[in-house]
């Protein structure tokens, strides 16, 4: 193995080293030939320059760049290749291209997927694990490399980090997915209220008709109370399914969770729940239905209360983050563009974490973890965020907490 | 009561429609009630005479409520109408209001509370 990464280190010696003059190059120098100095020279130079510039391209291009020979083994690796997986390059060389995913089994259907002649794979994705073993999201487009010259066979890798991409490609799924359901839900919550007072209007009706002291009259209240109790059910739909439009205005995110924390802190104490927030300075207003995210963060934190039982530290911290490329421009804004920010509201609970199986559906309506509950509250801050032009995000490490990462714009949209 | 006075309900929901007239009709209240199952059933008893109150559903087939209460309230003014619906408090309440509606419910509504509510608004 080793004197294999020894051939190919010194074919992309030649990419790793700077070219400082010709001789190092195994060119010809002037004393080969001393009629044509200038010519060799001017040679030498333009090969330094060829040279430099393919390095360039492969050092600079937005993208790691893996080279492995046929059975995985990594010969050359770019610097974005160890900035995206935080190794340094020359960590990275003799490892296999397998170590760096998360499922080895996926890994190994890869490898022997690429040792297919002139084997091409576009847009494969699958998760990697970085140094630190974190989670990335990695799209591969992997070819064969045969080169004759340098009597080589391998493979070039070149990945990107899709986390982000995957993330917002998540979100806008889940926000669609939530918009049906909603519409859905509203229809269903529609048609079972009519025959609801249809049977509360017939009952009350009839139980005009009874005497005080009737035993019947008993009856009744019961389908009455059974009536009220179903409607508060759907009530709870509608809210999800069609919130009201926002009315929005700017506010101080930080008086709004202010505000939510002393609704909250007699509960906090109770159930022993630190609570610590740290906010950045200058955080912009943001441009929100005060009402709504208020409802949001109250749901969080009461969130945050049920599953720290045991008690544990709820903490939220502010930011503001520029609009990125990712960010879908508003259509209108009355502001300069370098002030269009979001402000990243982070709410971290201590608790027990959502399992990595479930995390994907946990904005789902009636997906829940309680004994009783709805599984209507995260669902409805989803669609509350997404009619306040926000982002909603999870992360969980089971067993340490959840952070939910609330993105909330600063500027005025469409 | 004073006067007799007149209600239409309209609601495509028989149940709905039976069980106020009944409400409506019995002792003391003593309303003359008359019911339509439809938007164009209402605008026919609507032509034959004149009501104090009409309560309404939004949604029908054919003419809705809300086109029956921007009629209604062109025609006669005068007349009361209150918005039942089994839709929840969304921007047809908004509509409604702007249309001219007096009141607007949410189904299922207390009977008694409806009535007393009715009586408040023709007394």
């Amino acid at each position: 193995m080793t004197s294999k990464i020894e051939k190919q280190k010194q074919i992309f010696s030649l990419l790793n080293s700077k070219l400082s003059d010709s001789k190092s190059t195994g060119l010809l120098t002037p004393k080969d030939n001393p009629v044509d100095v200038e010519k060799i020279v001017s040679q030498a130079n333009f090969v330094n320059q060829v040279y430099n510039f393919h390095k360039s391209i492969i050092q600079n291009i937005n993208a790691g760049l893996f080279i492995t020979d046929l059975d995985g083994v990594v010969t050359f690796a770019n610097k974005i290749a160890g900035k995206l997986l935080g190794f340094k390059v020359e960590e990275l060389l003799e490892k296999n291209i397998s170590d760096f995913f998360k499922d080895k089994d996926e890994a190994a259907k890869f490898i022997k997927l690429l040792s297919l002649p002139e084997k091409k794979i576009d847009n494969y994705e699958t998760k990697f694990l970085d140094k630190a073993s974190k989670e990335i999201i990695i799209g591969i487009n992997a070819s064969s490399l045969d080169d004759k010259n340098n009597k080589f066979e391998g493979v070039v890798f070149l990945f990107r980090d899709l986390t982000e991409i995957y993330h917002l490609r998540n979100q806008v799924e889940r926000m669609e997915r939530l918009a049906l359901l909603g519409e859905l839900s509203a229809g269903i919550a529609h048609e079972i209220r009519n025959p609801l007072a249809g049977i509360k209007a017939s009952a009350q009706v009839l139980q005009e008709s009874l005497s005080h002291e009737d035993f019947r009259n008993e009856l009744i209240n019961r389908i009455v109370k059974e009536v009220d109790k179903s409607n508060r059910l759907l009530k709870e739909f509608f809210k999800f399914a069609r919130p009201l439009p926002p009315r929005f205005g700017f506010f101080d995110i930080e008086m709004i969770i202010d505000s939510v924390y002393l609704l909250l802190a007699p509960r906090l104490k109770k159930n022993n729940i630190k609570f610590k927030e740290e906010f950045e300075d200058h955080i912009p207003q943001v441009y929100i239905d005060e009402t709504q995210i208020e409802q949001v963060i109250l749901n969080f934190f009461l969130n945050a209360v049920d599953v720290m039982i045991d008690g544990g530290e709820l903490e939220i911290r502010t930011r503001k983050k520029k609009l990125g490329l990712l960010d879908a421009p508003p259509e209108k804004y009355i502001i300069a563009d370098e002030d269009l920010y979001y402000v990243i509201v982070e709410i971290s609970d201590t608790g027990k974490g959502i399992k990595p199986e479930v995390i994907d559906k946990i904005f789902n309506p009636f997906f829940t973890t309680k004994k009783d509950g709805l599984g209507l509250g995260l669902s409805i801050c989803s669609r509350l965020i997404e009619e306040n032009r926000g982002k909603v995000d999870v992360v969980s490490m089971p067993g340490k907490g959840t952070t939910f990462v609330l993105a909330l714009p600063t500027f005025v949209h469409n | 009561m004073g006067d007799l006075k007149k209600i239409l309900i309209v609601d495509d929901e028989e149940t709905i429609t039976f069980s106020l007239y009944q409400a409506f009709i019995k002792a003391p209240y003593d309303c003359e009630v008359v019911t339509a199952s439809s938007g164009e059933d209402a605008l026919d008893k609507l032509e034959d005479g004149s009501f104090d109150l009409v309560i309404t559903d939004i949604a029908m087939p054919g003419i809705d409520g809300l086109e029956l209460l921007s009629i209604i309230k062109s025609r006669a003014p005068d007349t009361k109408v209150v918005i039942i619906t089994a839709y929840g408090t969304d921007e047809r309440e908004e509509r409604a209001y702007k249309i001219g509606a007096d009141k607007y419910i949410e189904k299922p509504f207390d009977i008694s509370e409806l009535r007393n509510l009715v009586f408040k608004m023709i007394e």
